[in-house]
């Protein structure tokens, strides 16, 4: 089986997809995807030169829009029904800093 | 630190935009039917769209398509017919579905441009322009007589959706830094937002703040925003990067953010400009980062430091149908184009023989341009006549007024398009000076009272009778031997003590003109 | 019989209406017994996951007013039918919890577009169906709150990932089932448990409400024990939605050609199908003897060729995550979902919240999905991905004008056992046949065609519609009908089985689950489903 994948990749492909992996999970994630990885090797293999890709499967669907008219929406307390953890009508979250802040 | 003009001397600065807008003139967001209104209770304008509930799919607003067309074309952009929504991945509390909906390479507005003018102060900081002759051209600016206009390019505009508003809590001032918790409101969310991205064309903060006047302007003009920059529906982040004059190499480029406003985006420009003129001069590196500025402070500080490019997982919206714009649909929207800003200086310069420094800042609001066009209505016959000054108090007294008192509009003043014709009526038939004119506005205002009877009910009526004020002006210099001497003899300067002295002795209302002639045919 | 004891879910649509009819029994009695029955025998199957009894009796009660006031025709037509959702489908007031413990206390605030739709019809909703975590999987075995079981062997799996949508339809503890396919997952369990499932054209229903896996890839659809009954599923949730841009405007009656035989109809068979390794002899045997039946009864069998079908795979495990990964990112802990006690920070959150609340399944998906689509390695699968995607629609395309409809295989062995198949790459092998109908986005569906010659278990027979020409495979499915007849109520479940395999549930009720929440009542009362 080629190895596509190191544990340290793992680790980053981990801390972008924010799943915090133990140092045995990185372990076995790491042999679970270099297996599948492998097995998508046929994709990797045709000749699609000057195939056009489909992106959204049925074609001939374009332009699909609403009108700009208002719907009921939800109330505050419903909005905020399954939060987690609620403050004066927001949702609560804990210390953002060392996110990356900023976009 | 040195001071933006000798930096300049030395150095090119290469000034790139990204500038958002968000469609607050639509009713619903982008992707649902929910209100769009700034300043509603937390969370009431929310659904499962908007909040990304698992299960919730989007459809897009109509009207916001046609606003980006209407932007489009209002910024000589091509329409793109075929084009996609676009995933962009990362995580952040303020995205509910922590992707952002937005567009791919192909956006639906690509390759315009915007014509700046650039004159007065504005083109000093330019300093290759001066040394050239009117009508000749360098890079992407052409001299003027007034100074010279700039030809920047627009990349593209693409249509994408606001994040909703978070409030951090625990720290100093709402910052983030040291905030032990935040708030999410996520009634913002999902606004739909256009983002326009510059070329880096501009070369000057100057440039920079007039590129940013001019859109907004035009997004006024076509409606498609309220463009309200303290409550964030028109921002703006800088890219800048310094290069030695000459060199052809772009330098390594910081992002700006937090230029909220107009002298804020001049002045957070020229600081970062300064400053990495600075680190460059003392043989130092610029580092690719993101800076915040902050205005109280006066200066830029570091968010975050970013060496190598986000990498967002971009890919194409399997939930949203593609968009194959058709030639009807985009010229039903071409049809909505109203006049803008641009055309209609032309107009102005044309119509009424304004110079093209007075019709450009005429409309540079449509409701003061708007005004003028009452106010020659008003004047009929004498519209030629009076246009200059009409332009003269818009562009002078009525802006200064209303930047003096935010909040104010032009149409709550009581200044009418007839009290302002008949006021420059007043100045321009000498019936009272021009001094007397400031007066007289500021009356009108306070009174809500027409200029005739201001003038009438404070005896203003301007006294041009050469024999009264001849005898006055015989007085003045007879009573100040000593000056009329010293005048002779070269003090030339005197001139506006004797005329001070003529206004004192006619209670201000003397025709300075007249007084002005007179002293120099005596004088002579 | 007393008509509290009958076993209204393991009857058909047309029995219900009739007996409705004839006023032999009401529609609060369907639901009182249908409820009863569950928790008798769902102990076994475990195909449930929360009953909604008070949904049941208030519809019932609507429907008892209709027939009462004589106007049963003006209650759609699945009035009455105990109905059930794979538990991805958003039904206000009640958990959504897609088999996940991210999700294990999510009570909905809105209903999804095809749940309302069922619901608007007539249907009777009972409860929400197991399924693998996140509809990741083929056999219910990821399912977080324990996997469903197989009602013709509680021993072995009942495939998936709508396996509690299959297990109930064939234990009788529903007559009508929703399920989602991504990549077969309403046919591979179909054929598990020997019920007719359906996966409409993509575009077919709406998939609003519907938590998504693979927004490209996934089409709603039913389980039922008859054709007709599928049919008139389909008739009930199919056509635009203009909550969801990808949703079309079919306006088919898909009862309408059930009857006509397929005497002149021409159907294609693969060879490449047929030879393909893993393929088990018992279920190659009924795939052949189906289109023996077919032939009899007067249809033209045609070889076809879909030579990229084999890239069909891996095509699948590059889309199919990569979507997920997205799809799944707003599972964050933050306005909703699994929240890991104690942080002080968001990223410490995050991490410890989506690693505590997503099964391993889950988190190979994400993980997969997010390295497929990073920098450099988009071009390298993605795209091609994407490419091949055309082929393979071409290919169908080709197909289909040579034939109506398209026989093959739907999983290529019958039901397997508990912990049998344990290597994800193997698991997915399960897919083979069925994968590349949904990367095309044509319909497909499994038709039972009785019990496999080695193991003596159901065997489904997949039938392939052009796009938009569902009605094909139901016209030759109503026709193996006639042959195989209706499926039945797995023995062990059967209203007359000697010996019931059941043993008492212990479900918890969607009116407990959110006490002090205001139930909606019917359908629309939402005001954001349908159109």
């Amino acid at each position: 089986m080629a190895q596509h994948l190191t544990e340290r990749d793992v680790r980053g492909i981990a801390e972008y997809a924010r799943i915090g992996l133990d140092e045995a999970e990185v372990a076995q994630m790491t042999a679970d995807l270099n297996a599948i990885i492998d097995s998508l090797k046929p994709i990797t293999e045709y000749d699609l030169a000057g195939v056009e890709p489909t992106f959204h499967p049925i074609g001939g669907l374009s332009n699909v829009m609403r009108e700009d008219a208002e719907e009921p929406g939800f109330a505050q307390e419903v909005a905020l029904a399954n939060a987690p953890a609620a403050q004066d009508g927001c949702f609560l979250v804990p210390s953002i800093l060392g996110e990356g802040g900023d976009r | 630190m040195r001071v933006l003009e000798e930096v300049l001397r030395d150095w090119e600065a290469v000034i790139g935009l990204e500038i958002h807008a968000e469609l607050t003139t639509l009713e619903t967001k982008m992707f649902c039917g929910c209100k769009l209104e700034f300043g509603a209770p937390p969370n009431t304008h929310t659904c499962p769209v908007c909040l990304g509930l698992p299960g919730a799919l989007p459809v897009p607003n109509k009207a916001a398509i046609e606003s980006i067309v209407l932007a489009g074309l209002a910024t000589n952009c091509d329409i793109e017919r075929r084009s996609m929504f676009y995933r962009k991945n990362y995580m952040y509390p303020d995205m509910a579905k922590n992707f952002q909906t937005t567009q791919g390479p192909v956006a639906f507005c690509m390759r315009g441009h915007l014509d700046l003018a650039v004159d007065g102060p504005a083109a000093r900081e330019r300093v290759d322009a001066a040394a050239l002759s009117e009508g000749e051209a360098l890079g992407n600016i052409v001299r003027t007589a007034e100074g010279y206009t700039a030809h920047v390019g627009i990349t593209r505009i693409h249509m994408e959706e606001d994040a909703g508003k978070m409030v951090h809590v625990g720290g100093g001032e709402g910052r983030i830094a040291g905030a032990t918790h935040s708030l999410v409101d996520y009634n913002r969310a999902g606004t739909p937002l256009i983002e326009l991205v510059t070329e880096p064309d501009l070369r000057t903060p100057e440039e920079a703040r007039l590129f940013m006047q001019k859109l907004r302007q035009i997004y006024l003009a076509i409606g498609i925003s309220d463009c309200s920059m303290e409550e964030g529906s028109l921002r703006c982040d800088g890219n800048v990067s310094l290069r030695r004059r000459g060199e052809a190499e772009f330098g390594v480029k910081t992002e700006l953010k937090n230029m909220n406003s107009f002298k804020n985006l001049h002045d957070g420009l020229a600081y970062e400009i300064c400053r990495q003129a600075e680190v460059l001069e003392e043989g130092g590196r610029v580092l690719q980062e993101t800076r915040h500025w902050d205005p109280s402070a006066k200066r830029t500080i570091v968010m975050r430091t970013k060496e190598t490019a986000d990498d967002y997982r971009l890919f194409p919206e399997p939930d949203l149908a593609p968009y194959n714009l058709s030639e009807e649909f985009v010229e039903r929207v071409r049809a909505k184009l109203p006049e803008l800003p641009d055309a209609r200086a032309a107009r102005f310069e044309r119509d009424f023989g304004l110079s093209p420094y007075d019709a450009r800042h005429l409309v540079e609001s449509a409701e003061v341009a708007a005004f003028f066009e009452a106010c020659m209505d008003e004047a009929a016959a004498e519209a030629g006549a009076l246009a200059k000054p009409v332009a003269n108090l818009l562009i002078n007294d009525v802006t200064a007024h209303l930047n003096a008192h935010a909040g104010e509009a032009l149409a709550d003043l009581p200044l009418t398009p007839a009290r302002a014709v008949e006021l420059v009526r007043l100045v321009s038939e000498d019936a009272i000076s021009s001094k007397q004119g400031k007066e007289v506005f500021a009356a009108v205002l306070a009174e809500d009272e027409d200029p005739a009877v201001i003038v009438e009910a404070r005896g203003m009526r301007q006294v041009s009778d050469a024999g009264a004020i001849e005898a006055v002006v015989d007085a003045v210099l007879a009573a100040n031997p000593d000056k009329v001497a010293q005048y002779q003899g070269g003090k030339t300067g005197l001139i506006g003590f004797f005329v001070g002295q003529c206004m004192k002795e006619m209670r201000g209302q003397g025709n300075p003109k007249v007084i002005n002639e007179l002293l120099a045919k005596r004088l002579g | 019989m007393a008509a509290a004891e009958r076993a209204f879910p393991a009857m058909g649509v047309r029995e219900i209406r009739a007996g409705l009819a004839a006023r032999e029994f009401s529609a609060r009695e369907i639901a009182e017994a249908s409820l009863a029955r569950i928790r008798a025998l769902d102990g076994a199957t475990h195909a449930y996951l929360e009953t909604t009894e008070r949904l049941a009796l208030d519809q019932a009660e609507r429907i008892d007013a209709a027939v009462a006031a004589g106007e049963l025709s003006a209650c759609g037509p699945l009035a009455g039918v105990p109905v059930a959702f794979k538990d991805n489908m958003n039904l206000a007031g009640t958990h959504t919890t897609c088999s996940s413990a991210m999700l294990a206390n999510y009570v909905s605030p809105y209903t999804a577009t095809c749940v309302a739709r069922t619901i608007e019809a007539g249907g009777i909703p009972l409860g929400k169906l197991n399924m693998d975590e996140f509809a990741f999987g083929s056999s219910t075995e990821t399912s977080a709150f324990g996997p469903s079981r197989n009602p013709w062997d509680l021993e072995r799996v009942p495939g998936g990932s709508s396996g509690g949508s299959a297990a109930a339809v064939a234990a009788g503890l529903a007559t009508v089932a929703l399920g989602s396919d991504t990549g077969g997952s309403i046919r591979q369990p179909g054929s598990f448990c020997g019920t007719v499932a359906v996966k409409p054209t993509y575009g077919v229903v709406s998939r609003y409400g519907v938590v998504a896996f693979g927004s490209s890839l996934d089409q709603v659809g039913p389980f039922a024990r008859s054709v007709e009954d599928a049919a008139l599923a389909c008739n009930a949730i199919a056509g635009r939605d203009a909550l969801d841009c990808t949703s079309q405007d079919v306006r088919t009656d898909f009862t309408a050609n059930l009857a006509e035989g397929v005497r002149g109809m021409r159907i294609g068979v693969v060879p490449a199908f047929m030879e393909a390794q893993g393929l088990t002899s018992e279920v190659k045997a009924k795939v052949e003897e189906a289109a023996n039946h077919l032939s009899a009864l007067g249809a033209k069998l045609v070889e076809v060729d879909l030579p990229n079908a084999q890239a069909a795979m891996s095509a699948y495990y590059v889309l199919g995550p990569c979507e997920a990964f997205s799809n799944l990112a707003r599972f964050d802990s933050v306005r909703y979902g699994y929240r890991d006690p104690g942080h002080k920070d968001l990223g410490g959150q995050y991490e410890a919240s989506r690693a505590a609340g997503f099964g391993p399944e889950a988190r190979r998906r994400i993980m997969l999905g997010s390295y497929l689509l990073s920098a450099g390695v988009y071009d390298t699968y993605y795209y091609p991905a994407q490419q091949v995607r055309t082929l393979i629609t071409q290919d169908y395309a080709r197909a289909y004008e040579q034939v109506d409809c398209i026989l093959a295989p739907v999983s290529p062995r019958t039901a397997f056992r508990f912990g049998e198949v344990s290597d994800p790459t193997d698991m997915y092998l399960s897919d083979m046949f069925t994968i590349s109908i949904n990367i095309a986005g044509n319909g497909g569906m499994s038709m039972p065609v009785g019990l496999g010659a080695d193991t003596n278990l159901p065997v489904g027979v997949q039938l392939i519609s052009p796009q938009f020409k569902d009605e094909n495979m139901l016209r030759a499915a109503a026709a193996l009908e006639t042959v195989y007849g209706p499926a039945p109520v797995a023995p062990g479940f059967a209203p007359d089985a000697v010996e019931p395999l059941g043993r008492p549930a212990s479900l918890p009720d969607a009116a407990d689950a959110v006490a002090g929440v205001d139930l909606p009542g019917l359908a629309g009362a939402d005001g954001k489903a349908g159109e």
